[in-house]
């Protein structure tokens, strides 16, 4: 799964924030707003990446354990796909 | 051809109404500048043929197709399938065609609004290239101050700066009315008058510091906030150059939005009604309460 590419980053004094731009912005009417985690993921799924591989970027990255890995990533995936923010291709 | 300095772009321009474009221009006449940022050329004509190419992405009636010269084309297809008007563009917007056909039946606008229209678009579209940008507002100067008022269309920005102008009579220039340029100039922003300016020609060619960016919202009672963060960037998004068409575009104004956050631009939120208090409320917050 990737994220649209529609989508820009913007770090505006330590807030991180997702605006939708092109055809995104027409059906879109809002931004997101990251947390540091949210970042996280959000960045590593700039590319193709299966949930597997998300789980071990995440299990590197954080002094985490594997389930509370499992809650969060598919928490956010949750929101991608209830705001239609992941690439279908 | 003749040559305008907008916002300190210069623009080789060629109007397809020239009686109509020569007075709205009249204020931005310049020499013939060796250095051009852009050029604009209107052609009115009887029929377009439909433009051929690759097509990009298409919404509704709007088609955008690239051209085997590889530049970008945006038309509308009627129902009847007649193309009323079609721009051609370069990547950069440097070098753009609108062509216009005469008897343009789309909805109820003339070729002269269409030309209007996209003349200021692709000035706002070449300027965010050039790292400025059109914010969609009403632009005033307190005697050297520049706040813009902003909002979707219908809120009554040009009611608000209007309330201006008949409190402060010459201690306020109505910069522009509708379309606004924004630019940096070492880590100062200034507002620029454009020739366009909405329904009315309120506009002037000169330019102030801005120093607030304030957002309208109706109400009946007359109050200001200090917007945070998220809500400043997304207030402002929704009235920056954003087309559905260039991504790009909506990049560089969100990095322009950033750019205002670092030259620390204050944005505030004004619930107002019609009244000269909403005036009050706002030049006692922003103006005697010291943020400019």
């Amino acid at each position: 799964m990737k994220i649209k590419d529609d989508f820009v980053k913007i770090r505006i004094a330590d807030e991180c924030f997702v605006v939708p731009v092109g055809e995104q912005a027409v059906d879109f009417y809002g931004i997101i707003t990251l947390n540091g985690t949210a970042e996280f993921m959000w960045d590593c799924l700039a590319e193709d990446k299966t949930r597997e591989e998300l789980i071990t970027a995440m299990l590197q990255e954080y002094d985490i354990d594997r389930a509370t890995a499992e809650t969060d990533i598919d928490e956010f995936i949750g929101v991608l796909i209830k705001n239609n923010l992941l690439d279908k291709g | 051809m003749n040559t305008l300095k907008v916002a300190g772009i210069t623009v080789n321009i060629e109007s397809g109404d020239k009686a109509f474009f020569s007075k709205r221009y009249e204020k931005y006449y310049c020499e013939h500048d060796e250095k051009t940022d852009m050029t604009i050329k209107t052609i009115v004509t009887g029929h377009i043929p439909e433009p051929c190419g690759e097509c990009l992405l298409q919404i509704k009636r709007t088609c955008v197709v690239r051209l085997s010269d590889g530049r970008l084309c945006r038309y509308v297809k009627s129902p009847a399938g007649s193309v009323p008007f079609a721009i051609c563009f370069n990547e950069d917007y440097s070098d753009s065609v609108i062509e216009i056909a005469r008897d343009c039946p789309i909805e109820d606008l003339t070729a002269t609004d269409i030309e209007y229209m996209f003349t200021g678009f692709l000035f706002a579209n070449r300027l965010t290239y050039l790292k400025g940008t059109i914010l969609h507002g009403s632009a005033i100067a307190y005697h050297d101050k520049g706040i813009v008022f902003s909002a979707p269309s219908g809120t009554g920005k040009s009611t608000h700066t209007g309330l201006w102008k008949g409190k402060y009579g010459d201690d306020v220039t109505i910069i522009n009315d509708d379309k606004p340029a924004i630019r940096f100039e070492d880590d100062t922003a200034y507002i620029y008058g454009t020739p366009w300016s909405g329904k009315t020609a309120l506009n002037i060619n000169t330019r102030a510091a801005l120093s607030a960016i304030v957002f309208l919202e109706r109400s009946k009672e007359n109050r200001i906030e200090q917007l945070g963060v998220s809500e400043g960037v997304l207030h402002c998004i929704r009235q920056l150059p954003n087309p559905f068409y260039d991504k790009k575009i909506g990049s560089m104004s969100i990095d322009f939005i950033r750019r205002l956050y670092e030259g620390n631009v204050p944005m505030y939120r004004l619930y107002c009604n019609k009244s000269e208090e909403a005036v009050d409320t706002v030049y006692d917050e922003i103006i005697r309460g010291g943020a400019l």
